[in-house]
This record gives structure tokens, C-alpha cells and sequence, in this order.
């Protein structure tokens, strides 16, 4: 087990290392005098050459390169161009609105997708798995922005339950951008429950359960859906990137002060550091819930424990 | 022997892929859902092509005075902030999501295949190196690639197109490794290397048409998430600029006004829903016509 561990551990060192260059490379390749983007025309010869020299714009690439990296190990992420605080306690301050959003955008599609799903397989060819398929498709199909738009429109603006925008304490600020970042979520778990369940229904594990006389409900839920959720989980894991991403425009049409939209408006305004910034931080928290999704891999999963001990 | 053998492949693989593919087109057509996809595709690309003769406006020409009225016999779908016609905007708005979506599927499409294949063909390092690449590429969100590439490029429709091709990439390159090699120790390919063709002439002649189906299908999927993509990247101010009659920056530029006139943003909204839901019908479609094991 510990050597599964280790080497997915491992794993995350060159992402990271990637996701680092990703974002060294964002200013360097730019075209045109970063400095001068950053700070716009009116900016004095000597603004901008302070602002060179802080970010050591005036050295060799490979320098500047090497400073990042260890500035970055450090956890020094640079001064925002904007409001000349360091950018990891602007990113940092701004983390739990995101990682709320994003966990309870999880919770909400699991907890409708999953069951979506199940009904959906259990009852394959009826009106519901129809419907159910339908919401499926109608989910990845919309774009988060306008769903977003749309039930501000409606709960908001028109019938007036819940709050239009913003993030001032109480749950029902978070329903509707839980429901917009989460609904692509749920439309792929509902499709993947239903595709993976399907499959193993027809496994003779199932006849067997069945054969021995077990009611239907166990035989879904203690026998079937157990082994179906581990398809569920690997798309859970692996739509995590998307969904941060999406964590970005979200933000924007609700006004969640986040780090996505902190970027959207760091980008808007040239403050580049924010931008690399915000992009390791993203890309951490990719890595990070990829490398949880793989070891409760090896949680749910006895084959791939057994795998390592017998590697060993 | 040897001119035989490579004279012979290409007929003897030609037989059965034609049938192949009139196979897998019945099953497509067997398909509600793809017809449906097919059906709207073919009307949405039929209104980008005909865009002038579709358009009931000039999709630019402001008219202050008729702003942000609702849907009329002389404004079928309304009118935006700026009094243009919302119809004859969404009609050319078409063209620019199409584009979107074929130019970012084609540079993802050339870019990552030849990776891939050039990856599985030669495997060793070469292999191993393009791979690793993929792999860390594949870890970053692709989203966020996009967003990183366009704040380098700069705002606008060209970049975001390079952007979001650029973005899907490693996904093409794993697909297509995945392909070519299994068609890679092949007879066929075998005979025709030893036959001494080139590598260019084995890799394009032989490998590439018997890889295709995962491409078309992948193809066709992603474009629905180019356009849903670059929508997003609008949407943020990252993509298409005023006047430009995207879909995305339509709803963009607009939402100010949502609570006066809705349609401003419903219908720019409905429009990518539409396409994105019939591209995916047809992709669905295509995955389970070309590969019957799925049935």
C-alpha cells in the first residue's frame, strides 16, 4: 500500500514541475515589453525599469527561470501588479470561497447523478431513464454561463427566493452557482452510473445474488453499484479539472469572490503575477484531487492493493 | 514478390474498410438521436453558409431607437442594446462557432495526431519523451491551458481558436498513439515496411486511414467542446470582441440588460446549447456506429 502511495506521489512532482513551466512560460512568451503591459503606456521609463529589475525582467530568461522555481518552492508567488501585496495571501484569502464552491458543486452532482443514474439503468428502455438521459444530455450541453444566467433570471430576478450574486455567509448564496458548476458534473456521473451499472448487471456475480433469492434492492445497491461506483469515481476524479476551470466562469456570472474570478479580473488588468499565480494554484488543486481519487482507488478497490502486495 | 505484396495492400484494404464504412453510416442512420444530431447540424451549417441570404438584417447595423425590444414580425428574435437584430446576429454568429470549433478540432487534430503517431510508429524515447509531455499536459485542466495561452496571445477570436486547439492536444496525441498501435505490428504494415515504403509513405498510406475511427469520433465530440469552450472564453472577455457576433460575447455584452429583456441572453444561449446538444448526438452516434463492440 505504501509503495502505491509513494509512486503516486511521485506522480505529482513532474505535473506540478509542468504546471510551473506553464506559467513562467505565460509572461515569457508574451509578445511585447511585459513590464510595459503590465503597468500601460503611461508608465514612466523608470516605473518600468523598477518593476523589471523587482521581477528581474532585465535578466536571461534561464535566470529568471531559476528564480521563479525557487521563489515558487518557497511558496513566494510575486507582488500583484494591482494592489502590491504578495499574491499567495491574495490567492490564499480567496481559496476557501472556491474550494467551497467546487466541493458542494461535487456533493450536489453526486447526490443527483448517482441516483439519476441507478433509476436510469434499474428501469433501462422506461420513460424515467429516458428523461433522466435527456437531463444528461441537456447538462453537458449548456453552457455554464448562460445556466447560470438563466437561473438568476428565474430564481432571482423573477420569483425572488434567492440571492442574485455575491457570497455573504448563508447557504442560499451558494445554491445557484453550486447548481451551474455542478449540473455538467451530474449530467456525466448520471450517464456513467447508468453505463457502468449496466455492465454489471449483466455480470453472473449478479446472477448468482439474484438466483439466491435476494430482493432487487440489495442485489442493486449491496452488490451491483458497489462495483459500478468505481467507474463514478474515476470520472468524478477526472472531471475535477474541468470543473475547476469552470469554477472560473461561475464565478464571474455570480460575483463569488474566488480565486477564478480574481484571475478573470487579474487577466483583464495585465497582472500577470496573479495570473501564474492562480494558474499553479489551480494546477495544484488538480494534482492534488487526482492524487486523492487514486489512492481511494486503492481504498474501494482490493485489486489494486493486492496489486502492490504482490509487487512487493 | 516484394512490388506485389505492396501493389496488393492498399485493394485488399480497401474492400473491407468501404464496406466498413457503409456498415457503420446504416448504423449512424439507425441512430434517432444522430439523425436528430444530423438534421439540426445540416440546418445550423446551411444557415452559416447562406448567412446573407438567411439574415433578415445587417447583423451590425445599430438602430438606437428600436433597442431592446422583444420578438416581432420585423424582429424575429428581438433586439439587442444596440437595436440590432438578434436573429441575423445568432444567423452569422453561426459562422463564427463553426469556425471556431473546425479550425481549433483541425489544429488539435494535426498537432496532437502527428505527436501520437510519430510517438507509436517510432516508440523508445521518442515515445517516452512525447508521452511524459502528454501526461503532464493531460493533468492540467484544459480550460485553464486555454485561458493561459490566450492571456499570452492577447484577447480575440483568432487566438482563442489556437488556444483551445492547442489546449486539446495531448488528448488527440493519446488517442491516436492508442490507435496506431494497434494497427502498428499489423500484417499489412509489416509487409509494407518490409517491402521497404518509407516511413512517411507506412505511417500516411497504411497506418493513418486504418486509425481514423476514434479520431472522427473524438473529432466531433470536441467540437462541440471547442465551441462550448470558446463560448466561455467570450463570455470572460477573453474571446471574440465587440461588434463580432459570437454567441458567448453576445450573452456577454448583453447581460446587463437580462432583467428589461431576457432574450438578449436566452437566445444567444440557446443557440450554442443547440448545436453543442446535436454535435454530441452525432458523436454519441459515430462512437457506437463505428466501434459495434458498444452496442
Amino acid at each position: 500500500m505504501w509503495r502505491y502511495v509513494t509512486t503516486r506521489l511521485l506522480a505529482v512532482i513532474p505535473v506540478m514541475f509542468g504546471v510551473a513551466v506553464l506559467a513562467f512560460l505565460m509572461l515569457v512568451l508574451t509578445p511585447g515589453d511585459p513590464a510595459l503591459l503590465m503597468l500601460g503606456e503611461r508608465a514612466t521609463e523608470e516605473q518600468l525599469q523598477t518593476l523589471r529589475q523587482e521581477m528581474g525582467l532585465d535578466k536571461p530568461a534561464y535566470v529568471q527561470f531559476a528564480r521563479f522555481m525557487a521563489n515558487l518552492v518557497r511558496g513566494d508567488l510575486g507582488r500583484s501588479i494591482r494592489s502590491s501585496r504578495p499574491v499567495a495571501e491574495e490567492l490564499l484569502a480567496r481559496l476557501p470561497a472556491t474550494v467551497e464552491l467546487a466541493v458542494a458543486a461535487v456533493v450536489l452532482s453526486v447526490l443527483l447523478g448517482i441516483p439519476l443514474g441507478v433509476i436510469s439503468a434499474v428501469r433501462r428502455g422506461s420513460l424515467a431513464d429516458h428523461l433522466a438521459m435527456l437531463f444528461a444530455l441537456g447538462g453537458v450541453a449548456m453552457p455554464a454561463f448562460w445556466q447560470g444566467l438563466m437561473l438568476m433570471l428565474i430564481f432571482a430576478v423573477y420569483l425572488g427566493w434567492l440571492p442574485p450574486s455575491g457570497r455573504m455567509g448563508g447557504l442560499e448564496y451558494l445554491v445557484l452557482p453550486a447548481i451551474t458548476l455542478g449540473t455538467r458534473e451530474s449530467a456525466l456521473i448520471a450517464r456513467m452510473t447508468r453505463s457502468s451499472l449496466l455492465e454489471v448487471i449483466r455480470q453472473d456475480y449478479i446472477r448468482t445474488a439474484r438466483a439466491k433469492g435476494l430482493s432487487e434492492r440489495v442485489v442493486i445497491f449491496r452488490h451491483a453499484l458497489r462495483n459500478a461506483l468505481l467507474s463514478v469515481v474515476t470520472v468524478v476524479g477526472l472531471n475535477f479539472g474541468s470543473l475547476l476551470a469552470g469554477v472560473v466562469v461561475t464565478e464571474t456570472v455570480f460575483s463569488w469572490p474566488g480565486i477564478g474570478r480574481f484571475m478573470v479580473d487579474a487577466i483583464r488588468a495585465k497582472d500577470f503575477p496573479v495570473v501564474q499565480g492562480a494558474v499553479v494554484m489551480f494546477g495544484f488543486l488538480a494534482a492534488a484531487v487526482n492524487l486523492l481519487v487514486d489512492l481511494l482507488y486503492a481504498v474501494i478497490d482490493p485489486r489494486i492493493r493486492a496489486q502492490y502486495v504482490q509487487g512487493r | 514478390m516484394t512490388p506485389v505484396a505492396e501493389v496488393s495492400l492498399p485493394t485488399s484494404q480497401t474492400a473491407p474498410s468501404v464496406s466498413f464504412g457503409r456498415q457503420a453510416l446504416r448504423r449512424l442512420l439507425r441512430n434517432p438521436g444522430a439523425c436528430v444530431g444530423l438534421v439540426v447540424l445540416t440546418i445550423i451549417a446551411l444557415a452559416a453558409i447562406f448567412a446573407p441570404y438567411v439574415a433578415t438584417h445587417d447583423p451590425l447595423e445599430q438602430r438606437l431607437p428600436e433597442r431592446l425590444q422583444g420578438p416581432s414580425p420585423e424582429h424575429w428574435l428581438g433586439t439587442d442594446d444596440f437595436g440590432r437584430d438578434l436573429f441575423s446576429r445568432i444567423v452569422y454568429g453561426a459562422r463564427i462557432s463553426l469556425r471556431i470549433g473546425f479550425t481549433s478540432v483541425s489544429i488539435a487534430l494535426v498537432v496532437g495526431g502527428t505527436m501520437g503517431l510519430v510517438a507509436a510508429y517510432y516508440g523508445g524515447w521518442i515515445d517516452h519523451l512525447l508521452m511524459r509531455i502528454v501526461d503532464i499536459l493531460l493533468a492540467i485542466p484544459s480550460i485553464l491551458l486555454a485561458i493561459t495561452i490566450v492571456t499570452m496571445l492577447g484577447p480575440g477570436l483568432n487566438n482563442v481558436m489556437i488556444a483551445v486547439g492547442l489546449a486539446t492536444v495531448p488528448s488527440y496525441a493519446r488517442i491516436m498513439r492508442a490507435a496506431v498501435l494497434a494497427v502498428r505490428e499489423s500484417d499489412y504494415v509489416q509487409a509494407a515496411i518490409a517491402a521497404g515504403a518509407s516511413d512517411l509513405r507506412v505511417m500516411v498510406r497504411h497506418i493513418l486511414p486504418n486509425c481514423m475511427a476514434p479520431i472522427i469520433v473524438q473529432a466531433t465530440l470536441s467540437l462541440a467542446t471547442a465551441i462550448l469552450t470558446a463560448a466561455g472564453l467570450s463570455f470572460i472577455g477573453l474571446g471574440a470582441q465587440p461588434p463580432e457576433p459570437e454567441w458567448g460575447a453576445m450573452a456577454a455584452q448583453s447581460r446587463q440588460y437580462m432583467r428589461q429583456a431576457h432574450h438578449v441572453v436566452t437566445f444567444p444561449g440557446l443557440a450554442i446549447a443547440i448545436t453543442v446538444l446535436a454535435l454530441n448526438l452525432v458523436g454519441d452516434g459515430l462512437r457506437d456506429a463505428l466501434d459495434p463492440r458498444l452496442n
